[in-house]
């Protein structure tokens, strides 16, 4: 068996993460979260939509 | 965590993580993750984001996958090069083709061999560059002899002798040599 990065460390790595309650969202829902644009490092609409969840105090 | 926003020429402070409330907060995590930019494009093995944001990127490495130090893989290839062309010059033994080298970490899974042939590529592990000239000299007449001769018989001997006439002083030396040889 070839051992791979994404097969050994990668996997124990999400999976230790998992359990600590970390979401795991695969490339290719990360492409579509992103829309495509992939100059843009930040997550937008999350972010959006985190912002506006945490300061509903603020008007 | 807080950040002034200007907003119709008034100041309000907003928080992008809410540390009171942590279940409020996006965690996510991805792999494989490209960003590209002006320099080209940049791909991360696993990035962590908080609410959108990439807080913690996570670089991995294969602890089996060994690599060569570049520095010493140079010296040790220059050395077998000039050995080589030392050979060559004195014309005793005729090879057929070009002899190149190649200088990898490891050649078999025990680690035990310290260069082998391969076509007309003699493979040799990085850690012979602590080895003595006389020992690496050795080790080349041995692998040209075998570009002749596949197994060790007498006539294999024989072309290692005459490659390297007192073959059995790098011979030695690499015996004595080969516990640096990890």
């Amino acid at each position: 068996m070839l051992y791979t990065e994404k097969g050994t460390v990668e996997d124990f790595i999400i999976q230790e993460l998992q359990k600590l309650g970390w979401t795991y969202v695969n490339p290719e829902e990360m492409k579509l979260k992103r829309k495509g644009d992939f100059e843009e490092p930040l997550v937008v609409e999350e972010l959006r939509g985190a912002l506006k969840r945490i300061n509903s105090d603020v008007n | 965590m807080v950040v002034p926003l200007e907003k119709e020429g008034r100041e309000e402070v907003i928080r992008i993580v809410d540390l009171k409330n942590v279940d409020v907060n996006e965690f996510m995590v991805t792999r494989q993750l490209t960003v590209e930019g002006s320099k080209g494009e940049f791909r991360a093995d696993i990035v962590l984001f908080v609410n959108g944001i990439p807080l913690v990127l996570i670089e991995c490495k294969n602890p089996t996958r060994e690599e060569v130090d570049k520095e010493q893989a140079n010296v040790l290839y220059s050395r077998l090069s000039k050995i080589y062309d030392e050979i060559e010059r004195e014309g005793k033994v005729k090879v057929f083709g070009n002899i190149d080298f190649e200088v990898v970490k490891k050649i078999d899974r025990k680690n035990e061999k310290i260069a082998k042939l391969k076509g007309n590529k003699i493979i040799v592990k990085v850690s012979a560059v602590n080895l003595p000239d006389n020992a690496l000299k050795y080790i080349v007449a041995h692998e040209i002899a075998h570009t002749l001769v596949k197994r060790h018989t007498k006539k294999f001997w024989k072309i290692v002798e005459t490659i390297y006439p007192e073959f059995k002083v790098g011979q030695k030396e690499l015996a004595e040599y080969s516990k640096f040889l990890v």
